[in-house]
């Protein structure tokens, strides 16, 4: 690890501890990040890290991958932070490196991987590939999840387009959300605001990003979600919600602003896609498992590494104390 | 909200300074004091005297140092006491002798320096001297007291029995009261000091219609700045009209003598002259290393018979009479007994050169071979012409290549190249001119004889007499002309010290009561600038100079900042790559990347294009940085020159009318679609500096980003790309993420927050948080490295603000304040933001909202933390005391 302290005296070399894994994936669009309650890391080194990049060979796997978001040298900052991988072209590996200085007492780093987009249909969970021990196989997602959102004293937690994220009544509200619709409309076609105050919006994030923030107790007040290009011809986007206070407002369509008159905060939404042509029908297009999409939570690969792939089960977001304050009043109007 | 000015910054920051008792909080007021007006010369003074007293005779010895460029005798005393400090025995011997030539003597200073082997000179002409000391007044032995009439003399010489002492020669002059006298409504006003010991009573004796009054000047004078302290004195004198103010030695006092004279018309008619050829008159009063050069000069270009009449105006001492005896009989000297002021002694000379044209000219000027014979033919290139003016370095409206002012003074051989490019760019050309300008100009004998001579009686010691000579021949019909092809090099500036800009003033106002409308017509002329095209000549003349074998023109925006800095690191990139950068700033104002200001005459007002100028550069292509301030169609020079068009993103002018996204809420505007852009344009108006309606911007937009566009980060290339579909700029980051290294050790949980905080920059945030960590007593610490709107609010929240810094100390100053943590809160997606860059240097972590360049930045690196953007002050507060735990940022040993 010489590259590490390149002038260091013999001394001053620090041995890591460096855990490799091998994660195949397939086709499709993946957010992976550190769980939050990950150990902090030490100032001088910035360890523990982790570290994700394309292996040296393709190893017998068609697919290209495609990081982004990632710190240079495919560094995945500290807890909460969220990169995105894009595998096309069919299946490919990913190469995981944990470095952590020994004797730090800290738990290794928690990854998760959440699948966004599938790019072929039924495809398999990811998978570490390792060469000692074998990893379990994961077991196939019926279905991906296509809207998130990160709740106060909940978590995250995530749906189908069409169905309602977050808990009407609960009184518990919504940080911050993100959305990649499956099939007909491309990430970069569909794009979100949050509502951060009166008259005042968040940047807009596009498909596949998030929008707000997590474990920030800052409330978003409303939202706002617009298509464009060739999705925006034919679908139009409908979102409704219910606010804190109680307030639940009707629908409001393409771009148009979702927020209470009381500024309160926004506590449950739902996203539909209607195709223009049957503008009068109904909804044309429904969540593949309709019957499982209301209320779904998250499709989450709990990754614990160095144990690479964790249960194939959907990860119960783990309730927390509801809020004591009321968040409508924190922002500046 | 109304923010204060720089001045009432200023202001502010001063009071601090003076009422701090603590040293070390009057120092740091200093040292922002010196920031905020880093030119000021009594702020670096304070500054200086503050830091030495502190013990840190080093730094406060390149403070001194700092202040003797601006002000050499202010300097010298603190600079000798600093080099005694730091045992540099010859620096400060060496010093200390400039002080004693600068000003009366500081003895405790002297003795420690140099014991017992100091000399000085005290104002009422004593010299003090050890006993022992050969005092000689210009060369004769004298006692310690001056004889009478020592006023007039030179130097005092003191030599011990080691030789001259320390101090020595000193100065005659520095004993003389520095003073001025104007007319008021019903009296007379003016100031005095005296520089060499401002605390010494100023006394002045004013004489009208036979009556004496001594008055001593003891009232604060308005308007004063910098070293120059003097006191003000006013008297009433009803119905005067002729008043003279004058020092204790009897010499007028800058101003005097004031005389109430109606305007003098030209009675004499107009009549054939003849001119038996053309005398040069040069008065001159001091400044002996000038008039040799000037004299040498004249005497190698005219010829033998052109007769040279120089006007020895009493210059003080023996030493002009020696040399102006030098030049032999080649030139004609008459020295006059008492000092009569220019407008006197150029008319000594005009009456002398009876029968020929005059040129008038000041003993600061250089002239060039062939100079007089292309003036003369100017002067006589039409029968109405009075007078003929040459191009200069300084010379107000003739003033070449940079008609404000401030070019350098050429030497011999550089006046010469600078006449050689005038009659290549101008030839024999003439332009007519409100008024002639005194410090060369060619007088016709004819309109001599009907005008008459320069007034002697309104324009006291000069500045002036010649514009009222001028319009007097104005009304007489005759025209004045500059002469474009002639250069005449000018020192300038150097009479009357720092009563020169009173004298200006107050000569300017008889000016006007004598001619109505002379002030407008000057402004009228400088607004046309009907010398524009032959400056411009000149200029593209040496254009040529520095032609590389290709260049590209950047064209963009005169105000600064970020853009500017992008701009010159681009400049300098192409520079590296041999070619020539060319910027195009508004007004069409072409500049050479490499030296900005080299080419001041290269615009092109009035629908004029610089292509023809650009045809020989071997223009590749036009770099489009912002069109902020330039006219619409900027880029037909494209066309011209058939070149592409690359657009470079440094914010959102393209789509945004008030360029960097944020509403009239001051917060990010969150990219409304046309229709709220509209409503923000109709509420807030516009920043681009042009009436445009919001769909022509973006569809001019869309042309300028339909070749290759670059921008600094991917965030700022994914907004360009969502507002206009299809343009997917290539992202060149400004800078390379700095190498990360270490921070200076932390003094406490503080936290910089470097740059120019504007509103758009997190101004208002910064202020919440400085608010809320008051009232909630928290241990928190902002310190602004720059400034902000409003230094003044935000000092008294709490928050220490440095003032401004140069870009090189950005990194050092950053270190300098201790800090654990950085933090930018711009409340706008910034393109690139370069005070994050500064503050990693430092070796910070910094925070950010999660918006813009400096969150992809942060995020890429990991050198620092994102906060979601709306995050009340509270809670960014307690974000930052957590992230701030000093056991994370303490330096390893």
């Amino acid at each position: 690890m010489s590259d590490a302290a390149p002038h260091a005296t013999q001394q001053a070399i620090t041995e890591l501890t460096v855990t490799g894994r091998l994660m195949a994936l397939d086709a499709g669009a993946y957010c992976v990040f550190q769980s939050p309650g990950t150990a902090p890391a030490d100032a001088q080194s910035g360890l523990p890290g982790v570290r994700i990049s394309a292996p040296p060979a393709a190893n017998g796997y068609a697919g290209l991958v495609e990081l982004a978001g990632f710190g240079a040298g495919g560094w995945l900052a500290g807890a909460g932070d969220a990169s995105l991988i894009r595998i096309t072209g069919g299946p490919a590996q990913v190469l995981v490196t944990i470095y952590e200085l020994p004797g730090s007492g800290h738990a290794a780093p928690q990854l998760q991987v959440i699948r966004l987009t599938p790019d072929a249909p039924a495809q398999p969970e990811p998978a570490l590939q390792q060469s000692v021990p074998p990893e379990p196989a994961v077991a196939p997602e019926p279905v991906m999840p296509e809207v998130s959102a990160h709740i106060y004293g909940v978590g995250d937690v995530a749906g189908q387009m069409g169905a309602w994220i977050g808990e009407r009544g609960s009184k518990r509200w919504i940080e911050g959300f993100g959305m990649a619709p499956h099939g007909d409309v491309a990430l970069a076609d569909i794009e979100y605001q949050g509502v951060l105050g009166r008259g005042w919006l968040s940047p807009w994030s596009e498909g596949g990003q998030f929008c707000g923030s997590r474990g920030m107790s800052l409330p978003l007040l409303g939202l706002r979600v617009r298509l464009r290009g060739a999705a925006a011809e034919r679908f139009s986007v409908r979102v409704e919600g219910t606010f804190v206070d109680g307030t639940a407002l009707p629908p409001v369509t393409d771009g148009a602003l979702l927020e209470a008159p009381s500024l309160s905060a926004l506590e449950a939404f739902r996203v539909e896609l209607l195709a223009r042509v049957t503008r009068a029908a109904k909804p044309s297009r429904k969540p593949a498992a309709k019957a499982q999409a209301a209320q779904r939570t998250l499709k989450t690969k709990k990754i614990a590494v160095p144990v690479p792939v964790a249960d194939a089960v959907p990860a119960k977001p783990v309730k927390k104390a509801p809020a004591k304050r009321t968040p409508a009043t924190t922002r500046r109007r | 909200m109304a923010e204060p000015s720089w001045q009432e910054t200023l202001a502010d920051a001063w009071r601090h300074s003076q009422d701090a008792t603590a040293p070390a909080d009057r120092l740091r007021w200093l040292r922002r004091v010196h920031r905020l007006s880093p030119t000021d010369p009594l702020a670096l003074a304070a500054l200086a005297a503050a830091t030495l007293q502190a013990g840190d005779a080093a730094a406060a010895a390149a403070h001194f140092e700092a202040l003797a460029l601006v002000a050499p005798g202010a300097a010298q005393p603190g600079l000798a006491a600093c080099y005694h400090v730091l045992g540099r025995p010859g620096a400060a011997r060496a010093a200390l002798t400039r002080a004693l030539q600068a000003a009366v003597p500081d003895p405790a200073l002297a003795e420690a320096i140099a014991p017992g082997k100091w000399c000085g000179l005290w104002l009422d002409g004593t010299v003090a001297a050890p006993a022992g000391t050969r005092i000689m007044l210009d060369g004769k032995s004298i006692g310690r007291r001056l004889p009478p009439g020592w006023a007039g003399a030179q130097q005092v010489e003191c030599v011990g029995p080691d030789g001259p002492l320390a101090g020595s020669p000193l100065p005659v002059a520095l004993t003389r009261l520095e003073a001025f006298a104007d007319w008021t409504l019903d009296g007379v006003a003016g100031w005095a000091w005296y520089p060499a010991d401002p605390a010494h009573p100023a006394v002045v004796t004013v004489e009208a219609d036979g009556t004496f009054l001594q008055i001593e000047a003891t009232m604060p004078l308005d308007g004063q700045a910098g070293l120059f302290r003097p006191r003000r004195f006013a008297v009433a004198l009803p119905g005067a009209t002729r008043v003279a103010v004058r020092d204790a030695q009897g010499r007028h006092v800058l101003g005097s003598p004031l005389v109430r004279m109606p305007a003098r018309p030209v009675t004499r008619r107009r009549r054939p002259v003849p001119v038996n050829g053309v005398a040069i008159v040069i008065p001159v009063h001091g400044g002996l290393h000038h008039v040799r050069a000037c004299l040498a000069s004249v005497l190698a270009t005219v010829p033998d018979d052109v007769p040279v009449l120089v006007i020895d105006d009493a210059s003080p001492g023996p030493g002009m009479g020696a040399a102006l005896a030098s030049f032999g009989d080649r030139i004609r000297v008459t020295r006059l007994p008492d000092n009569v002021g220019f407008p006197g002694a150029a008319n000594t000379g005009i009456r002398l050169a009876a029968g020929r044209d005059v040129v008038l000219l000041n003993s600061d000027t250089l002239v060039p071979p062939g100079w007089l014979g292309r003036l003369r033919a100017a002067a006589h290139a039409g029968p109405d012409i009075g007078s003929a003016t040459p191009l200069s370095n300084d010379a107000t409206i003739l003033s070449v290549p940079d008609v404000e002012g401030g070019n350098p003074v050429p030497g011999a051989a550089a006046t010469a190249g600078w006449d050689r490019l005038a009659q290549a760019a101008n030839g024999g050309a003439v332009t007519d001119i409100p008024t002639g300008i005194g410090f060369c100009m060619y007088l016709r004998r004819d309109c001599l004889e009907q005008v008459g001579l320069l007034r002697e009686d309104a324009f006291a010691q000069g500045y002036g007499e010649e514009n009222d000579w001028c319009w007097r021949a104005r009304r007489a019909g005759w025209r004045h002309v500059a002469a474009l092809g002639v250069f005449v090099g000018h020192v300038g500036g150097q009479s009357f010290g720092a009563g020169r800009v009173h004298l200006m003033r107050r000569n300017l106002a008889v000016l006007n009561r004598l001619h109505p409308g002379y002030d407008a017509a000057i402004a009228a002329f400088v607004a046309a600038d009907p010398l524009a095209p032959a400056r411009r000549r000149i200029d593209a003349l040496r254009w040529a100079d520095g032609r590389r074998p290709g260049a590209v023109v950047l064209i963009t925006h005169a105000g600064g900042g970020g853009v500017d800095r992008a701009v010159a690191a681009r400049c300098d990139t192409l520079a590296g790559q041999g070619l020539r950068a060319i910027v195009l700033r508004p007004g069409l104002m072409v500049q050479d990347g490499a030296a900005p200001g080299r080419y001041p005459g290269l615009r092109y007002p009035h629908g004029d294009s610089p292509a023809t100028l650009l045809r020989d550069d071997g223009v590749m292509h036009i770099e489009l940085h912002h069109r902020r301030g330039h006219a619409p169609d900027v880029l037909d020079l494209a066309r011209k020159l058939d070149v592409p068009v690359q657009a470079v993103v440094h914010d959102y002018a393209a789509f945004c009318q008030q360029i960097a996204l944020t509403g009239p809420d001051r917060r990010y505007c969150g990219e409304p679609d046309v229709a709220g852009c509209m409503a923000c344009v109709g509420r807030m108006g516009t920043q681009l500096k042009e009436t445009i309606t919001m769909p022509a911007l973006l569809a001019r937009s869309a042309i300028d980003l339909a070749g290759r566009v670059s921008a600094p980060s991917h965030d700022a290339a994914r907004r360009i790309g969502r507002h206009f579909p299809g343009v997917v700029p290539v992202v060149t980051p400004w800078e390379p993420a700095p190498a990360p290294c270490p921070p200076a050790p932390a003094r406490g949980p503080r936290i910089v927050v470097p740059g120019a905080i504007g509103a758009e920059k997190g101004y208002d945030v910064l202020l919440a948080c400085a608010l809320d960590a008051r009232s909630r007593s928290l241990p928190l610490e902002f310190i602004v490295v720059g400034y902000s709107i409003d230094d003044i609010a935000l000092i008294a929240a709490g928050v220490w603000v440095t003032g401004p810094y140069s870009e090189a100390e950005a990194e050092a100053l950053i270190r300098a304040q201790g800090a654990a943590l950085a933090f930018v809160p711009s409340i706008w997606p910034e393109t690139w933001c370069y005070a994050l860059t500064a503050a990693w240097k430092a070796g910070l972590h910094a925070a950010a909202f999660d918006l813009g360049a400096p969150a992809e930045r942060i995020r890429a690196t990991g050198r620092g933390m994102l906060l979601p953007l709306g995050l009340p002050a509270p809670a960014i507060n307690d974000a930052l005391l957590a992230a701030i735990d000093p056991a994370r940022h303490r330096t390893g040993p």
